[in-house]
């Protein structure tokens, strides 16, 4: 049973189950590698497109002073013209703060302010380099502002510079507005790391403060590796695990990052996953639930059918079985049932006819065992016609006819006690003395019968309760059956033995034993290996041994002989076992 | 209750000179100190508040100031938020010029219009916990010879002061010359101070310390609206805005007390800063000497005013953070008068009105280009909103054909040549309300209010002097109508536009909501979630 649902289990798991765990395990890694790779892509394209155009309003301002500076030199204008030039580009171009005109001292020629001071350590590019720009830092009014500075230089004319303050808001808006979900956030990096832009306005302290980002790792990486976009994933300076994004920004030497939580940038496919492993699961769930259902199902008619065959073997011959399916099954299980039916009925024949063979045994054992005796009695009542007057006959009539009708009287009795338990009394009893009496009134047989009779008896008084004639009954039995179950020039041998606290007593002989198959039965009524006789001996022998509390047990092999074993417990404190004088041999205790 | 906390405008400073036409030295306290009152009160309720919680108590609100190097005297900024938040007035002015009950509780007019009768608080006291009794008003108020430099001197609605009197602890008698509508709300503008050399005030907090950097302010328990819901405030000056911004990025500050317009959507963000802008009474101004030949006539200036398109201005300078202004009278005003405007901008009849008056163009020279009119405007030295303000002038100016020279000046020096009439134009930004006491002490030309701007404007005199003797509602309106149509008519100068300030406030305060008000002004009522406390 087990072996075999083992085998419906291990045929589940190999076909179902492992399948669907390797298609599982497949489809997890490809939707996580696969998402991962969308969310890089996609972060980068956002990247590369922002950074492009930060590049593009840079650009397009430092353009916006290359005009400015084309227009302030080389045409010899006036410092009122120069400066009315940068003033209304100021006015027009409102990402310039302000826009001074240098001279090659670094004192101011025109400007849009009112004092401008001068030029100080700002960067100063050669001619024909076109605007450089300085780092970005925080203006008075809190917002970004970079300086760009422009050499201009006409035909003839001495080297000068035009300086313009340029308000990168609209920069911190383009990084403001690049929000990947709801934490995923930009940042912008200048050439030596200083963090200039950060999308998360909670952070923006970070820029007030110049936080440097040198060793950030994807500003590392940028660095070592050039102007590929690159992506990595690591623990950010909040302790958060980030999915980071860097994009360059080449003609700035800047960078841009955009980091989102990787717990929220994969969010979608680790739902997804979550999904499908869910709905994996779920099947798992289902194929073994299914496996078990059907396997049970499959295995429910095997089991019934089992236990039926069981029932029947130990002799429940009315057990059935159902199998309410419609296939061979159900089949299977109309066929145990027919052969149910067909062997209770075999079995009542067989009890009618082992009735009837019993009836006739007994009928058979009752004449054997009565006819003799009443063929004696007969015998002698023809002769006590005639011999009725010598004396001598009339007391050998007399014995005759007792001694034949005690054994009538005793076959009645076994009948009767087959049909109802003998009362016995309890007494302590002598073994050895009973025995001896039992040896010495069946040694006359046993030298008729031609055989050794021996007789052991035990090292020490072993006094037992039970009831003498009973016991006597007993072991006159099992001495009588050894002694016809032995042919002349056997042997057959009493012996008495103390067993721990029980007292043992052996008849043995050297007898034709008895078949094996046929020992459990020998204690059976109406069993008996002899061709005469109502085999009730030892039936009645062994109910007396029980109800005295004993045990008795056979040992046999064929053409060997046969032991008997009878035990029963040694009574401990017997002062005054019974005496062979008492009355009836038997004395109250 | 405008106060000259904000920016270095020379209007806001006045010079002031005494009868005998010195200028005091006393002019600082007069105007920082005694005159400019940063009424803390509310503009509602005058009743005593509900006593704080204790936790609220251990609030401290620390406020980032920045103050720049510009020739301001070094405390300006923060001495400005000191007396806002120790004084207090007899009444308050609300934005709409409307005086309510502060120190006094009540008050009435008598019919003749020259005698007022106030009720003061009960139990009111100074920061000492000297009795705060209708004695010390009447020592603040008295024209007597004991007060060097009363502010009856500076303010109008002062001037008429006869006589004061105090017939009981609770009461007091002021005596006019003659009907004045800017005496209460003059009073409005004053803080009632106890006597002694320490200025002793009656507002909300009072002064705990005073360190170069740091000024230390503890609630008081006796003020008459009840014992304010922080504890404590500390100003913290720092050199620059980014500076205090910085230190408000670290957690150092909870306000930043002064924040452009256009960072606002900077500083705010992530949840943790609440920006409160609100419209100033203070307008930016460019005002013309009448002295000077080019700028005499009217029309001339009319043609000015029509050459200047206000919402480009504001657009350029202010990044959209303005309103066009129509003259110097606040627009919350309740007397306001929104159907006077000036002519809308129109540059070409601005040039043919030019041409008309003879000012044509004239060949550009190495010094200067082509025009038809020159002047020099006079700038405050270091403040970039005025800068461009005059940039986006001078270019709208220049337009028109008008050549204007634009003339960095610092602030002293300003003031200085302001107050002798060695100037054509300034720009500057003038208090404008929410009284009408700062209009009639700018265009009111008598002589003592003539040193304050050198000018020679005097056309608005009679409209003025109806604002001030006006005795109803309808007169009132109709005389500031009347004002206002003069300063469009014949104007003194052009009034470009009102503009914005912003406070920038950590949200783990609670401020209460008060449209257009400056959040400061509430101090008092600001409390803070018992986890935020420090």
């Amino acid at each position: 049973m087990k072996s075999l649902s083992r085998s419906v289990a291990m045929m589940v798991a190999t076909a179902a189950v492992l399948p669907l765990v390797a298609y599982g395990l497949v489809s997890v890694r490809t939707l996580r590698e696969g998402t991962r790779q969308s969310v890089i892509a996609g972060t980068r394209s956002l990247a590369v497109r922002t950074a492009a155009q930060i590049e593009q309003f840079v650009g397009y301002n430092l353009k916006t002073l290359q005009a400015a500076g084309n227009e302030v030199r080389g045409t010899y204008l006036a410092t009122w013209q120069q400066e009315r030039i940068v003033r209304n580009f100021v006015l027009t171009f409102p990402e310039f703060r302000e826009i001074t005109l240098y001279d090659d001292a670094g004192a101011p020629l025109a400007s849009s302010r009112l004092a401008p001071p001068p030029l100080g350590q700002a960067p100063r590019p050669g001619p024909g380099v076109g605007p450089r720009l300085s780092s970005v830092d925080i203006d008075e009014d809190l917002l970004p502002r970079a300086t760009a500075v422009l050499a201009v230089e006409g035909p003839g004319e001495r080297a000068a510079w035009l300086v313009g303050a340029l308000r990168l808001e609209e920069m911190w808006r383009l990084i403001d507005a690049l929000r990947v979900g709801e934490h995923g956030y930009a940042l912008l990096v200048d050439e030596a790391g200083r963090l200039i832009a950060h999308g998360n306005p909670a952070a923006r302290a970070r820029v007030a403060q110049g936080e440097v980002l040198r060793d950030h790792p994807l500003v590392r990486a940028t660095a070592r590796d050039g102007a590929a976009p690159l992506a990595r994933e690591y623990v950010n300076a909040e302790g958060v695990a980030v999915l980071g994004v860097a994009a360059p920004l080449p003609s700035l030497s800047w960078t841009l990052l955009i980091e989102q939580p990787t717990r929220e940038a994969y969010g979608l496919a680790l739902g997804l996953e979550r999904l499908l492993l869910a709905a994996i699961g779920l099947a798992l769930l289902v194929t073994v639930g299914l496996g078990f259902r059907w396997g049970r199902s499959f295995l429910e008619p095997i089991t019934a059918l089992m236990r039926g065959t069981e029932a029947v073997a130990a002799g429940k011959l009315d057990t059935r079985v159902h199998i309410p399916r419609e296939d061979e099954f159900r089949r299977l299980g109309e066929a145990f049932n027919g052969m149910a039916d067909r062997l209770m009925v075999l079995q009542e024949q067989t009890r009618r006819q082992a009735g009837q063979a019993m009836f006739g045994r007994i009928a058979a054992g009752l004449v054997h065992d009565l006819a003799h005796p009443i063929q004696n009695i007969g015998n002698n009542c023809r002769l006590m016609l005639k011999m009725y007057d010598e004396p001598e006959y009339r007391e050998t009539f007399r014995r005759t006819v007792e001694r034949e009708l005690q054994l009538v009287r005793r076959v009645l009795e076994d009948l009767r006690n087959l049909a109802r338990p003998m009362p016995l009394e309890r007494f302590p009893v002598d073994l050895d003395r009973l025995l001896g009496e039992v040896v010495e009134s069946m040694r006359a047989m046993s030298e008729v019968a031609g055989l050794t009779f021996e007789y052991q008896p035990p090292d020490a008084a072993l006094v037992v309760e039970g009831d003498r004639f009973a016991l006597g009954r007993v072991y006159r039995n099992l001495i009588l059956n050894a002694m016809q179950a032995t042919a002349p020039g056997g042997r057959v041998t009493v012996s008495a033995v103390a067993a721990g606290n029980r007292a043992r007593t052996v008849v043995s002989d050297t007898g034709c034993g008895i078949p094996a198959e046929r020992v459990p039965a020998i204690f059976e009524d109406f069993e008996t290996t002899k061709r005469r006789g109502l085999g009730l001996g030892l039936p009645i022998a062994r109910k007396i041994v029980d109800q005295l509390g004993g045990a008795i047990e056979v040992r046999s092999q064929v053409g060997a002989g046969t032991q008997f074993t009878v035990e029963f417990p040694v009574l401990e404190r017997a002062e005054e076992p019974d005496r062979p004088d008492a009355a009836g041999g038997v004395r109250p205790v | 209750m405008p106060t000259a906390l904000r920016t270095p405008g020379l209007l806001r400073a006045p010079v002031a000179r005494t009868p005998a036409g010195r200028e005091t030295s006393r002019l600082g306290v007069l105007l920082r100190g005694a005159l400019l009152v940063g009424v803390a009160s509310t503009a509602g309720g005058c009743a005593r508040s509900t006593p704080p919680t204790s936790a609220a108590h251990q609030a401290t609100v620390s406020i980032g100031i920045a103050q720049p190097a510009l020739g301001l005297a070094p405390d300006t900024g923060v001495a400005g938020v000191v007396r806002l938040l120790t004084s207090a007035s007899l009444v308050t002015v609300a934005p709409s010029g409307k005086a309510q009950p502060a120190l006094a509780s009540s008050w009435e007019q008598a019919p003749d219009g020259l005698t007022w009768r106030f009720r003061l608080r009960e139990g009111l006291t100074f920061h000492d916990g000297r009795p705060l009794t209708a004695a010390a008003v009447r020592a603040l108020l008295a024209p007597d010879d004991t007060v060097v430099q009363p502010p009856s001197s500076v303010l109008p609605g002062l001037r008429d002061i006869v006589a004061v009197d105090a017939p009981s602890p609770l009461e007091v008698v002021v005596r006019l010359s003659r009907p004045s509508t800017l005496f209460l709300e003059a009073l409005g503008m004053v803080a009632v101070r106890g006597p002694g050399d320490v200025p002793l005030d009656a507002g909300p907090f009072r002064v705990e310390s005073r360190e170069p950097a740091r000024t230390r302010l503890r609630a008081f328990p006796g003020f008459f609206q009840g014992r304010p819901a922080v504890d404590r405030v500390e100003l913290r000056s720092y050199a620059t805005h980014r500076a205090a911004w910085g230190a408000m990025m670290r957690g150092e500050v909870d306000v930043l007390y002064e924040v452009a317009p256009e960072a606002v959507q900077f500083v705010e963000g992530g949840g943790g800063v609440r920006a409160y802008s609100f419209e100033r009474p203070y307008v930016y101004f460019l005002g013309m000497n009448l002295a000077a030949p080019a700028l005499r006539e009217a029309a001339v200036r009319r043609a000015l005013n029509r050459a200047i398109d206000r919402g480009q201005v504001i657009a350029r300078a202010l990044s959209g953070h303005g309103v066009p202004a129509a003259g110097h009278v606040w627009p919350r005003h309740w007397a306001h008068d929104a159907a006077v405007v000036p002519p809308a901008p129109d540059r070409a009849a601005a040039m043919r009105a030019l041409d008309a008056l003879g000012l044509r163009l004239t060949p550009a020279t190495s010094d200067h280009g082509p025009s038809r009119l020159r002047f020099t405007v006079l700038v405050p030295a270091g403040y970039p909103v005025l800068e461009r303000l005059a940039l986006v002038v001078q270019k709208q100016l220049s337009d028109a054909g008008v050549d204007v020279r634009l003339e960095p000046v610092p602030l002293p020096d300003l003031r200085n040549r302001l107050a002798t009439g060695r100037f054509e134009a300034y720009l500057n930004e003038m208090a404008a309300g929410p009284g009408l006491n700062w209009p009639y002490w700018f265009w009111r030309s008598t002589p003592d209010s003539a040193g304050w701007v050198l000018s020679g404007y005097g056309a608005a005199d009679a409209p003025l002097e109806r604002i001030r003797g006006a005795r109803d509602d309808d007169a009132l309106r109709r005389a500031v109508s009347d004002f206002q149509r003069v300063l469009v008519e014949d104007p003194p100068g052009i009034f470009l536009c009102w503009g914005q300030v912003s406070r920038a406030v950590t949200v783990r305060f609670g401020v209460p909501a008060l449209p257009d008000r400056d959040v400061m002004r509430t101090l008092a009522q600001w409390r803070s979630a018992p986890s935020e406390t420090r």
